[in-house]
């Protein structure tokens, strides 16, 4: 048994564990689309925080190097989700998922 | 004692955010949790020894992806006149609930009981493996086909947004 007064890796697993579900909880039961796309990024946050600390406590590289990958493509992300946004804002003149649900012309 | 210290302000300053992000109605207010919980994760990350990775994570979440979701949620100007920000519904709403209850549980339960049949080492403070010379000798040898597929997807990804966001007519209007 560790003794509680030091970091150990499930501290940070479980920062990484709750913001994820965190971000589920956002993805899941808010209406504005824009606060759906923050809480995807909250999950990929939750996701490297997990990478890098196995790739720390594993005494591993890759860790870290997939992490920079997944910045790249969330930020890639962010940006086709917020021009996917624009464009149904103009179509609709409305975030809200419930009006665009049938997602026709 | 430092370390404990640090962890938990940079944990909470996380986990208070995200729970703004979710909760919080006014989306301008949400972006700006959102950048409190990117800030708290790169503390994390420099705790976690990896310097480089929690300033890529400033320069890049902070920095560009949070200004583009502040724009659009500035020239969108919403409306938040006491609309209920979450969805609803009788029974898909407790569905949804049951299935964020499920994954804690699952989460909860991988983390507080089966965690202990693995063997971490305890990592060595002195051991230089997150130093930037060490990423990039990683990353331009094992890992350079996808960093030029990553080249690749980064040119491809900002025509895509242009061709999606184009104002039809301006000066080329027919």
């Amino acid at each position: 048994m560790q003794s509680s007064l030091s970091i150990e890796i499930t501290h940070y697993l479980f920062v990484s564990g709750a913001m994820f579900v965190l971000g589920l909880a956002g993805v899941l039961l808010r209406k504005n689309i824009i606060v759906i796309l923050m809480s995807v990024e909250l999950m990929l946050n939750a996701v490297n925080l997990a990478f890098v600390t196995f790739g720390y406590y594993l005494q591993d590289v890759n860790g870290a190097i997939i992490t920079l990958f997944v910045i790249a493509i969330a930020a890639a992300e962010a940006a086709v989700g917020l021009a996917l946004v624009v464009m149904i804002y103009k179509n609709y003149k409305e975030t809200n998922i419930r009006f665009f649900e049938h997602l026709k012309g | 004692m430092a370390d404990i210290v640090v962890f938990y302000i940079f944990a909470g300053i996380s986990l208070a955010a995200a729970a703004g992000v979710v909760f919080h109605p006014n989306p301008v207010v949400s972006v700006l949790h959102l950048v409190a919980a990117m800030v708290g994760v790169s503390g994390l990350f420099f705790t976690l020894g990896a310097p480089f990775i929690g300033m890529v994570q400033i320069l890049v979440y902070a920095g560009a992806v949070i200004i583009l979701f502040l724009f659009v949620v500035m020239i969108f100007d919403l409306k938040t006149d006491g609309k209920n920000p979450f969805t609803y519904g009788l029974v898909t709403h407790y569905a949804k609930l049951l299935f964020i209850g499920c994954l804690t549980g699952l989460l909860l339960s991988k983390l507080l009981f089966k965690l202990d049949g693995f063997e971490f080492q305890s990592p060595d403070p002195l051991a230089p493996q997150y130093e930037v010379r060490n990423l990039a000798k990683v990353m331009f040898t094992d890992y350079m086909f996808m960093f030029e597929v990553l080249g690749l997807l980064l040119l491809v990804i900002p025509i895509g947004a242009v061709a999606l966001s184009r104002v039809r007519g301006g000066t080329h209007a027919e």
